[in-house]
């Protein structure tokens, strides 16, 4: 293969990569900010908050990522609201994700013990204070390794919205093995870049987890949590 | 005693309180003078905790008043907090912040509530821990210590905001026998202070050596108000003598 052939090879699959991380990163920062939102909406006492959450959380997940790409991208200009690809690709991912992390999210808070509660609220803490400086920092150690999975799985789903023609690197893919017609050699490629990007967030949430631990608390798999042990 | 030549700290008159349609408290009305160390016993269920947790909101009462160094525990928000600086509490389960190290446990509520600078919070906090001897734990995190080592930080953390009031909710009922003395004596220790105290407890020990009074609540009223040695040596009421035969048996 000469340096030509690789650059007519590479040079789109590292455009796609790019589209894709960014991608990655605007729905992945998004996906938090709604799921912590509708999260602490699911929990509120007023049924005008957390209705509202409930039915948020259960439509999208009731139907598919691919179903609500469709819905935004296609459907949304019949009612006069036109938006571009990328933009509708981050939304929907943002939506489809942040039902799911709103869930997540309401496992770690209420994970949380009762008493450190109390304890907030005995010291004189007001709500926000308890929420950002007690409870937020527990809830998010004990979900931090269901993130990690969801952040990986977020990687690989923004190569759905290439069926809404937004260039990313699952389209650029698409492009270049139907002009190349050496689907294998790309698709392996483009395999490889997934791989790749998957084994550095893997190994950015393995060493995050290491550095949220607490000794006592948190202690990821040490000696007690041995299930090997008799 | 001088203390009683003071107003008191802490009035409740016929404090009421149910749960749904269950009536856990049931017209309570007690005083404590400053400096007074009160001790709350009775069966499981007789009101003893909720009381106490009445005392700085983290219960409410339907009915009746509660006024705590002057201020009326109501819905306000701003009374409520202001009463919460004042008042220190200590759990029967720690409820240390497991996230935070002992330090950070004791200048959280200090910086944030009282706005106190972080040097100072720092210093003050040392100065606690080593009050309840336990200043080498600092960097140490909660789930580093062992239990009396965890309630000692517990009251450290109480006494950094530098309450006028401390209330105690059953401190050394989930520790290992060998780990309540050291828990009991930093508790005496502070009582010798002055600070004024309420303190649910079922050791006689302590409440004979710093009691001035000790109520006796059952099935939400209280039944029996007397000085430590004339409760435990003679209680009066039927219900009193039962408890105290259980509980010596």
């Amino acid at each position: 293969m000469d340096l030509d052939t690789l650059r007519m090879y590479l040079e789109p699959l590292a455009e796609g990569t790019v589209w894709t991380l960014a991608l990655f990163f605007c729905s992945a920062f998004l996906a938090m900010a709604v799921g912590l939102l509708v999260c602490l909406c699911r929990l509120s006492r007023s049924p005008l908050l957390n209705r509202p959450a409930r039915f948020y959380i259960e439509v999208i997940r009731g139907t598919p990522l691919l179903l609500q790409l469709f819905y935004i991208y296609y459907g949304l200009p019949e009612l006069g609201v036109v938006i571009n690809g990328f933009v509708a690709g981050v939304l929907g991912l943002t939506l489809n994700f942040g039902a799911y992390l709103a869930e997540l999210f309401r496992s770690g808070i209420q994970s949380v013990d009762a008493g450190q509660y109390e304890a907030a609220r005995a010291l004189g803490l007001r709500k926000t204070q308890r929420l950002r400086r007690i409870v937020l920092p527990q809830a998010l150690r004990t979900v931090f390794p269901a993130l990690g999975n969801y952040a990986l799985v977020l990687v690989k789903e923004t190569s759905l919205v290439a069926v809404i023609s937004v260039y990313e690197l699952m389209r650029a893919g698409e492009m270049l093995a139907g002009a190349t017609f050496q689907a294998l050699t790309v698709y392996t490629l483009v395999g490889a870049i997934y791989f790749v990007l998957c084994s550095a967030l893997s190994y950015f949430f393995r060493r995050s987890e290491r550095r949220l631990t607490v000794p006592g608390y948190w202690s990821g798999a040490g000696e007690n949590h041995d299930i090997t042990k008799a | 005693m001088d203390a009683m030549n003071y107003r008191p700290i802490i009035t409740l008159r016929g404090v009421s309180k149910w749960y749904g349609d269950f009536k856990v408290l049931d017209g309570i009305t007690l005083d404590v003078m400053p400096g007074e160390k009160l001790i709350l016993c009775g069966p499981s269920g007789s009101g003893k905790s909720t009381t106490i947790r009445l005392l700085n909101r983290l219960e409410e009462h339907q009915q009746g008043t509660i006024v705590v160094d002057g201020i009326e525990l109501d819905d306000d928000m701003k009374n409520i907090e202001r009463i919460r600086a004042e008042v220190g509490m200590v759990f029967q389960h720690f409820n240390l912040f497991p996230h935070l190290t002992v330090l950070e446990n004791c200048t959280l509520a200090p910086m944030l509530v009282k706005g106190v600078a972080p040097q100072e919070a720092r210093a003050r906090a040392m100065q606690y821990l080593e009050r309840v001897r336990i200043p080498q734990h600092a960097a140490k995190y909660p789930g580093q210590l062992s239990g009396g080592q965890k309630q000692r930080v517990a009251i450290a953390r109480a006494l950094c905001m530098q309450p006028k009031i401390m209330l105690f909710d059953e401190p050394t009922s989930a520790l290992d026998p060998e780990m309540v003395k050291e828990v009991l004596d930093t508790m005496v220790e502070l009582a010798r202070e002055g600070m004024t105290m309420v303190c649910v407890t079922h050791e006689m020990g302590f409440a004979r050596e710093v009691g001035d009074r000790v109520v006796f609540m059952d099935q939400g009223t209280i039944v029996e108000s007397d000085t430590p040695d004339n409760f435990f040596r003679a209680p009066r009421s039927e219900r009193a003598q039962a408890f105290l035969g259980q509980i010596l048996a």
